[in-house]
């Protein structure tokens, strides 16, 4: 399994590029980038790393592209990884290819580091409705909600584990697929937000949704930092194994912060009867502004007793 | 009960047929067309579309054995055994998993483990069902054997009772849900569904004589949500159906399932199969059915109800639906329904909204502008829905201040009578719309009453149903304790009570469009920006026609984009988009007879008409600015309307959160 065995965090202001030296051989990044953090992230990767790899994941082929070659699921563990200290960009990368890449370096026992930037704000949505109330304008639609391979399960007999964000209509279509069993669903909350007051317009703009589950439905909250992976894995294992003694597999919608995305897709690939949710929007430009503490989490492999 | 306990009951309505067996009994209204459309009966094979909220769900499952061989029920005929229905609703985002990309030719294997594993628990459930009331079914199974010992060989396992075959059941499932990651078959069963349905029925004709002649029918639900290559497995099976052995599926309306089969020979209607579409059989009673359902649901939350047949078993059994197209009978329902939720009439509205001194004040500056004599005015100010006209067309060109003088002093040809009445009843509602508009002080409840409510949701239950959720919410009883042990003890709402629940429900209604895979932004932009749009429309002071809420664009549909027609596609089956066959635009240049109207329960949001009348024509670039631009080329958009009618674009906020 992957473990988190250290966490370092410091302010992107107090960076300085050009003093800044190689400590990775290889860092695995998505070749596009669509916002003040990524233009940065980019450039500090450059510095701070050897070679990039641009890795992207098709959801239609269901291949992993990385460097330019295609890779399909099943012939997955006949990607060689670079031998070197490997560095992750979960910045600019989404779910399912922070999934694919944790799987694969999981499958070769290999440590790696995992780096993340935290935005100063994000782009509320500009549209002069008739609405007064606030919404994120982060992403385009998807694909909609689907598992994503090779997590894939039963969803009839699932327990969801639902982590909130800013945009609660991805919640809302969850729901309204009508084809999961929302009565009883776990969510989570990032706080302490990345910024104070923040955790109020995760729950502003999940209001609707949160209601209409609460009207029937036995909610439970789990709350942990929005950039704390480590806590948040406590909280999945501890519904994973509650959904265990009942014979439920553990459904997992991480669609709130990155961080969170982070412990979801490493305790995907920890464990077993896990599935994935994810809906493929596509992220906006100019999503969020500005950057602020930059997150280094290393990973390494244990052997599972 | 109070009205809170009766609300936190009523608002599990979207799960409340989520039954945990699949029987519908006790929560189903038999409608009328039921012998037009039984399932059982007829016998080529169906597709049976139906919008978002239809109840197609429901509908089936009332056919199904889990409902007709329900255990409370006290006596089964043996006609039942003519057609045995079997429900089958795929685990979709499961089968939506098994991409053929990621898994090749497994992909389909594992969808076809999970189709058998799912018709093998139907036809366990089965058994339990019709053994509750022919408990000779056990036995006969047990001494003849052949249903048991095809079962073994079907699960390759020894099974000889109904508690090790769900035993097995649910540790296979388990099973096959540890293969995919990794993904593993070996020793995996393989069962192949159609072929093991027709060994096991096979072998239930041969141990239990009343199965002998019996068709077996299956119904596979959310089809259209299956992928290509798993609707094509099931095609095929479609197109092998016989008298013995027939596969249906139903399918949201618009949505386009492929026809292809496994083989070259595609499915076809009418030769293979016939759609119905349950949204046109429900629009034909749709009144009376939706007052009996709200009727039955206030029912199950626990109250009374006086009207002596309205029971739950009434209204479930089909042998009472002569009854219940009795005058007599509807009447006391629909009496029952517009206590609960009055009707105001235009007339009565307009009465509401002159009883405001600034509309008496707007109406009476307005008539001395025109140079009506004082007898006229006072005349005028007598029909209170002559004066609310006169105050939404004054502006109109050929508006006659003469003809209104002799109208009202009773000087008028019949021709010239007629005219003015249609006049009143074009315009009298307009002018309430666009007055509610225009001040926020204003609040004519032009949204409240049952049959207003009824005209906004048909044929969508589900939405009918939040309408009156939302309204009761609005009752002056909310806050007490009055204790309502009947259906009858509900106080009437409120007409403005009605009309803010509905325009709560629509708010919300609205909100939940961008969450309709997969479109859900282009969705909500398409109805925010339309529903803006009409808004500006009925705001404007100067109404030259009726209300507008039709639109349409140039374009032949001939699928020169295929973007735009998968969108519209999408729009009309998750009914966000109306679409209306006739021909109201007026437009020599029009290439296409498609019109569109906004879901009517969107109305209320954007305080615009439910009724359909005038529209508009975008070009396609304005359309899909609409549809996917930025705010700020939809401005410019919304800016040439804005000149094109008058209106301006301070924005009052009506009296109420939107």
């Amino acid at each position: 399994m992957i473990l988190v065995n250290s966490w370092l965090t410091d302010l992107v202001q107090n960076i300085e590029l050009n003093n800044v030296e190689f400590e990775y051989d290889h860092t695995f990044t998505y070749s596009t980038q669509c916002d003040d953090r990524s233009d940065w992230t980019f450039s500090y990767l450059k510095r701070i790393s050897r070679n990039v790899i641009p890795i992207s994941y098709c959801p239609i082929e269901v291949e992993l592209t990385i460097s330019g070659i295609e890779y399909s699921l099943r012939e997955i563990d006949k990607y060689e990884v670079p031998r070197g200290k490997i560095l992750i960009d979960a910045t600019t990368l989404a779910l399912p290819e922070l999934l694919q890449i944790f799987h694969i370096l999981k499958l070769k026992k290999q440590n790696f580091d995992v780096i993340y930037v935290q935005p100063t704000d994000y782009t509320e949505n500009d549209d002069k409705g008739l609405d007064k109330i606030k919404s994120y304008d982060l992403s385009d639609d998807g694909l909609g909600i689907q598992q994503v391979p090779p997590y894939v399960g039963f969803s009839d007999n699932s327990m969801l584990f639902f982590f909130l964000g800013f945009e609660g209509h991805r919640f809302g279509a969850l729901i309204n697929s009508d084809e999961f069993d929302t009565s009883n669903v776990t969510c989570l909350i990032g706080s302490p937000p990345f910024k104070l007051g923040w955790e109020n317009k995760t729950l502003s703009n999940n209001y609707k949704q949160l209601l209409e589950i609460s009207a029937n439905s036995n909610t439970r909250y789990k709350f942990a930092g929005a950039n704390d992976p480590i806590k948040t894995y406590d909280h999945i294992d501890k519904v994973y194994q509650a959904a265990d003694y009942e014979k439920r597999t553990l459904c997992l919608a991480p669609f709130g912060t990155k961080p969170a995305a982070i412990a979801a897709a490493q305790f995907a690939v920890n464990n077993s009867n896990v599935t994935m949710l994810y809906d493929y929007v596509k992220k906006k430009s100019k999503r969020s502004s500005g950057k602020d503490l930059v997150h280094r989490w290393s990973f390494s492999y244990v052997e599972q007793n | 009960m109070q009205v809170i306990d009766i609300l936190n009951k009523l608002s599990t309505a979207r799960q409340e047929f989520q039954t945990t067996n699949g029987s519908v009994i006790n929560s189903f209204v038999v409608p009328f067309f039921v012998d037009k459309l039984d399932l059982r009966k007829i016998s080529k094979s169906i597709a049976l579309a139906g919008s978002r909220g239809s109840g197609k769900s429901t509908y089936i499952q009332y056919f199904s054995h889990a409902t007709r061989f329900d255990k409370e029920l006290p006596l089964i005929s043996d006609d039942e055994f003519e057609c045995i229905l079997l429900y089958w609703k795929p685990d979709i985002t499961y089968c939506q998993g098994l991409k053929s990309n990621w898994l090749g030719d497994d992909a389909l294997r594992f969808f076809s483990i999970h189709a058998a594993l799912s018709l093998l628990q139907e036809i366990s459930n089965l058994i339990r069902n019709v053994s509750n009331h022919y408990p000779e079914l056990t036995s006969e199974l047990k001494n003849k054997r052949t249903f048991w010992s095809r079962i073994s060989r079907v699960t390759a396992t020894e099974i000889s009772d109904l508690k090790t075959l769900n035993t097995w059941l649910m540790d296979y499932k388990y099973e096959i849900s540890t293969r995919l990651n990794p993904v593993n078959l070996d020793g995996i069963l393989s069962i192949e569904p159609k072929q093991m349905l027709v060994y096991l029925t096979d072998a239930l004709r041969l141990d239990f004589d009343k199965f002998e002649d019996t068709t077996f029918k299956v119904f596979v639900d959310e089809f259209e949500l299956l992928t290509k290559d798993q609707q094509q497995v099931i095609n095929s099976y479609r197109k092998e159906s016989n008298k013995k052995l027939n596969w249906n599926v139903a399918y949201k309306l618009n949505s386009k399932p492929t026809n292809e089969t496994t083989t070259d020979q595609w499915l076809q209607s009418p030769d293979d199969y016939d759609e119905e579409n349950l949204d046109s059989y429900i629009e034909s009673n749709y009144k009376i059915f939706a007052a009996e359902i709200f009727i039955l649901t206030l029912q199950n939350s626990g109250l009374t109800c006086e009207v002596a047949e309205l029971t739950p078993s009434f209204l479930g059994n089909r042998a009472n639906i002569e009854i219940r197209k009795d005058k007599l009978y509807q009447d006391k329902v629909l009496s029952l329904m517009s206590n609960i939720l009055p009707t105001p009439s235009i007339k009565e509205l307009s009465n509401i909204c002159i009883s405001n001194k600034s509309v008496r004040n707007k109406i009476s500056t307005t008539l001395s502008t025109l140079n009506f004599t004082e007898e006229a005015i006072k005349k005028i100010n007598e029909d209170t829905s002559l004066a609310i006209t006169i105050l939404g067309t004054y502006r109109q060109r050929n508006f006659d201040v003469k003809q209104i003088t002799r109208y009202v002093h009773g000087k008028s040809s019949k021709a010239e009578i007629t005219s003015v009445k249609d006049k009143i009843s074009t315009f009298e509602f307009n002018t309430l719309l666009s007055l509610n508009l225009q001040n926020a002080f204003i609040q004519i409840p032009v949204y409240s009453g049952f049959d207003r409510f009824i005209t906004m949701t048909t044929p969508n239950i589900r939405h009918f149903k939040e309408l009156c959720l939302s309204a009761l919410k609005q009752s002056d009883d909310f806050d007490t304790n009055t204790i309502y042990t009947s259906v009858s003890d509900i106080k009437p709402i409120s007409y403005t009570g009605m009309h803010l629940g509905a325009i709560n429900s629509s708010s919300s209604l609205v909100k939940e469009v961008i969450s309709y895979p997969p479109h859900g932004n282009k969705l909500s932009h398409m109805v925010n920006r339309i529903g803006e749009l009409f808004r500006i429309s009925q705001k404007s002071s100067y109404q030259s026609e009726p209300e507008r809420d039709i639109f349409t664009f140039t374009y032949d549909y001939a699928g020169a984009d295929k973007e735009l027609e998968d969108f519209l596609n999408s729009a009309l089956s998750w009914r966000v988009l109306v679409e209306d066959e006739s021909r109201r635009i007026k437009d020599d240049k029009q290439i296409t007879s498609k019109e569109f109207q906004l879901n009517p329960v969107y109305a209320p949001k954007f305080g615009i008409s439910y009724r359909k009348k005038r529209g508009i024509t975008f070009s396609m670039e304005q359309f899909k600015t609409i549809v996917s631009g930025s705010p700020a080329s939809f401005d410019n958009i919304k800016k040439q309307y804005q000149q094109k009618w008058k209106s301006d674009d301070s924005d009052s906020q009506q009296g109420v959160l939107l």
